[in-house]
């Protein structure tokens, strides 16, 4: 992979006796937007914070445009934190222009561009409020402002569009997606893996402080082995009870069903008819990242031995 | 702008919003105003309450049993120190000068209780049968008049007394005056340029209380400064766009200039105060011999203290950083206050003592301490006159002082700003200070 814009190899990384992040490698390639997936506590949060230095890893090496990350690297990235903070009492373009100037922008430019952003985001008429004053929500689309403002080469967002309407997020994801076409390279954290299949090109699962798998989502779901099979169906859910059956995974109004090794899958259709079931959509399909996460996290956890919920 | 050293762009950012933040402050309007306000005040009621007292001042009554009407002439000189008295009428019978005269004065002055008479007396002077013999007088007081009242009745007395005395050993009048012509004892500082001492000694305890005061305000503001980005999360941002010293350094000079701010806000309006205050004081302050012209400006003493501020607020704002950055929540913070705050107050504590022997062994060796000397070397050179080299083996030591203390507090900063939850135990704080 020419010309990473992030790459880590064997990082690792223990707080006391936890070990958040283990023996992580993985390689970012310049403009492509990558999804770092993960259930809540697997180490996400210690991986942005590596890549940022933000804390120093134990062991491994962390690489971004190409080396270490100096005051130089930081002005080119832009970084949305998972708890979201702000000054209080400061006016919000005001508060902009500062994280701007902290990267490296005029005071006059980083207001001006402040304002525009504000505009677009639908806060224009309260720019001159008190952070204070902003709902929750519209707190967190200033603090997004305050991450793209200065045209970051590198964005990294995590968890950006948790606790936001469908309306807001769907604004976010365009900016986000306007950026990334300009060329930027984006890293983005979310434990809602549906989220990230919409947008992501790359992902990067990690669970229980280790890699499950990375690479391109095509490339992910072809080498997953795994077909999918997709049922909706009226009646009782007794023909699921079948060896070609390896797992079955209930979305409400359908079933994805992971087939073992081999199987055919029409003997649970033929089964299904048996049972007097009335089938309204019969799909074969590749997996979904959801499916393919939990059958890696799965079989990791089997391997370890432990039984942590992924 | 250079874009690594100590005074880089980021650094001057944060300094500045630390300033504007604060300065834009409710708080800063109120205490900005409030202190020159009380200050005003302070100079101003003692001359109320002073002229109130005056304008209506309680008398001492006499009662004047002497064959010479003695008292005639003791309430001319009272008058004259500025005493008011009166002659109260001699009752019969009680024309003999006994142990019983003053006993029965006693019973008269207590029966008398409570009605207006008592109520308006400061004090009664008797003036016993044979006075000119045995000079002895008795002044009977039912609360305590003090010193004042008491030299000047004494003083009157002798004068009336040795006048008359002279007067019947046969001398005139104007040989009388003559030998009584008063006598006084002018106070010269042995350098002319000190001005009166007592002022001097006066100034250098007012400056040692304002930069206790000052070190204790801005000190504890940059802590809590310092825990508001860790509890609004603001440090996650601020530590991917700054290094941790850059935080440091920027919020310490942003919240130093708050208080020059302050310091030059206030000593203007002070120093007008003080200018119009003593100027309509002169002519009071001169009838105490106490000639303004003669009161310099102390430069050398305010130069100093600025200096010592400078320097002291440079290290103690290291400390209260690094506390800030070691507690995570508004109640565990006096916990890291109070050990913050000792080096501080046990100056103050001193103070008062090392005031009287400026030049002890034991003040000479506290005011070269470095936590001691920002507050404890102005009262020095206010008070003695400290060695040169003293003043700056002082300010060496608190310069390397600080360097040390800046690069630990750095590193306590630096471990503590992300740290969230628990406060550190004491080996874990041992780390922080060795790899952090």
């Amino acid at each position: 992979m020419a010309d990473p814009v992030i790459r880590l190899e064997g990082t690792s990384k223990s707080f006391g006796a936890t070990r958040a992040v283990e023996d992580l490698s993985f390689e970012l390639p310049r403009g492509s937007i990558c999804g770092l997936l993960g259930p809540n506590g697997a180490g996400k949060t210690t991986t942005i914070r590596i890549i940022l230095d933000i804390v120093g890893p134990d062991t491994g090496t962390v690489e971004v445009f190409g080396g270490p990350v100096t005051h130089e690297a930081r002005s080119r990235i832009g970084y949305l934190p998972e708890e979201r903070g702000m000054y209080q009492r400061m006016h919000v373009a005001e508060q902009l222009a500062f994280f701007g100037e902290l990267k490296g922008m005029g005071h006059g430019e980083a207001l001006s561009e402040a304002r525009s952003w504000l505009d677009r985001l639908d806060l224009g008429d309260r720019a001159d409020d008190r952070v204070e004053t902003l709902s929750k929500g519209m707190q967190q689309k200033v603090q997004f402002i305050a991450t793209v403002l200065h045209r970051p080469e590198l964005l990294i967002l995590d968890e950006p569009f948790s606790g936001l309407d469908p309306l807001n997020v769907d604004l976010l994801r365009e900016v986000v997606l306007e950026r990334q076409r300009d060329g930027a390279t984006v890293l983005f954290s979310t434990h809602m893996i549906e989220d990230a299949e919409k947008i992501c090109e790359r992902v990067c699962m990690i669970a229980g402080a280790r890699k499950v798998l990375d690479g391109p989502v095509r490339d992910v779901k072809r080498e997953s082995g795994l077909e999918h099979l997709v049922i909706a169906y009226r009646g009782s859910p007794e023909f699921l009870d079948h060896p070609a059956v390896a797992s079955a995974t209930d979305h409400g109004q359908w079933v994805e069903i992971g087939l073992a090794a081999g199987a055919d899958p029409q003997t649970i259709l033929r089964r299904a008819l048996e049972t007097g079931v009335t089938i309204d959509r019969f799909e074969l399909t590749e997996p979904s990242l959801r499916e393919i996460f939990l059958e890696r996290a799965g079989r990791r956890q089997r391997a370890n031995g432990d039984g942590a919920d992924a | 702008m250079s874009d690594s050293g100590p005074l880089n762009r980021r650094v001057l950012t944060v300094a500045r919003r630390e300033f504007f933040a604060r300065v834009r402050s409710r708080w800063f309007l109120f205490s900005t105003l409030v202190v020159p306000l009380l200050f005003v005040g302070a100079m101003i009621l003692p001359a109320v309450l002073v002229d109130r007292s005056t304008s209506e001042p309680k008398p001492l009554l006499i009662v004047d049993e002497t064959e010479e009407r003695l008292s005639g002439r003791l309430i001319e000189l009272l008058a004259e120190e500025g005493v008011p008295a009166r002659r109260l009428p001699v009752r019969d019978g009680s024309s003999n000068s006994t142990p019983t005269a003053l006993d029965s004065l006693r019973s008269r002055i207590l029966a008398e209780e409570g009605t207006v008479e008592e109520e308006r007396a400061a004090a009664w002077l008797h003036l016993p049968p044979g006075l000119l013999e045995s000079g002895r007088a008795t002044l009977v007081e039912d609360r305590e008049t003090g010193p004042l009242l008491r030299r000047s009745v004494s003083r009157a007395l002798r004068e009336v007394v040795t006048t008359e005395r002279l007067s019947r050993a046969g001398l005139a009048a104007e040989s009388i005056d003559a030998v009584l012509s008063p006598t006084s004892v002018e106070i010269e500082p042995l350098r002319v340029e000190d001005g009166p001492a007592g002022l001097r000694q006066a100034l250098g305890f007012v400056f040692a209380m304002a930069l206790y005061v000052m070190f204790i305000v801005y000190g504890q503001m940059i802590a809590r400064g310092v825990l508001e980005e860790k509890t609004s999360d603001i440090v996650e941002i601020l530590v991917s766009s700054l290094r941790p010293w850059e935080m440091m350094l920027g919020k310490i000079l942003g919240i130093g200039a708050v208080g020059l701010s302050q310091v030059a806000i206030w000593a203007t309006v002070i120093g007008i105060a003080s200018i119009l205050g003593l100027a309509s004081a002169a002519p009071a302050l001169a009838e105490l011999g106490l000639d303004l012209s003669q009161v310099a400006v102390p430069w050398d003493l305010i130069g100093w203290s600025m200096v010592f501020f400078f320097t002291g607020y440079l290290l103690y704002s290291g400390v209260f950083a690094a506390a800030g950055a070691m507690v995570t929540s508004e109640q565990d913070i006096q916990q890291v206050l109070i050990p913050a705050l000792i080096p501080i107050v046990l100056p103050i504590l001193v103070l008062p003592a090392a005031m009287q022997t400026p030049d002890a062994a034991w003040v000479v060796v506290m005011s070269l301490i470095p936590f001691f000397s920002p507050i404890l070397m102005p009262m020095r050179v206010a008070a003695s006159h400290v060695p040169l080299w003293q003043l700056l083996l002082a300010i060496a030591l608190l310069l390397v002082t600080t360097y040390l203390l800046a690069r630990a507090a750095g590193r306590i900063y630096r471990m503590g700003i992300l740290m969230k939850g628990k406060r550190p135990n004491l080996p874990e704080f041992v780390r922080w200070l060795r790899h952090g």
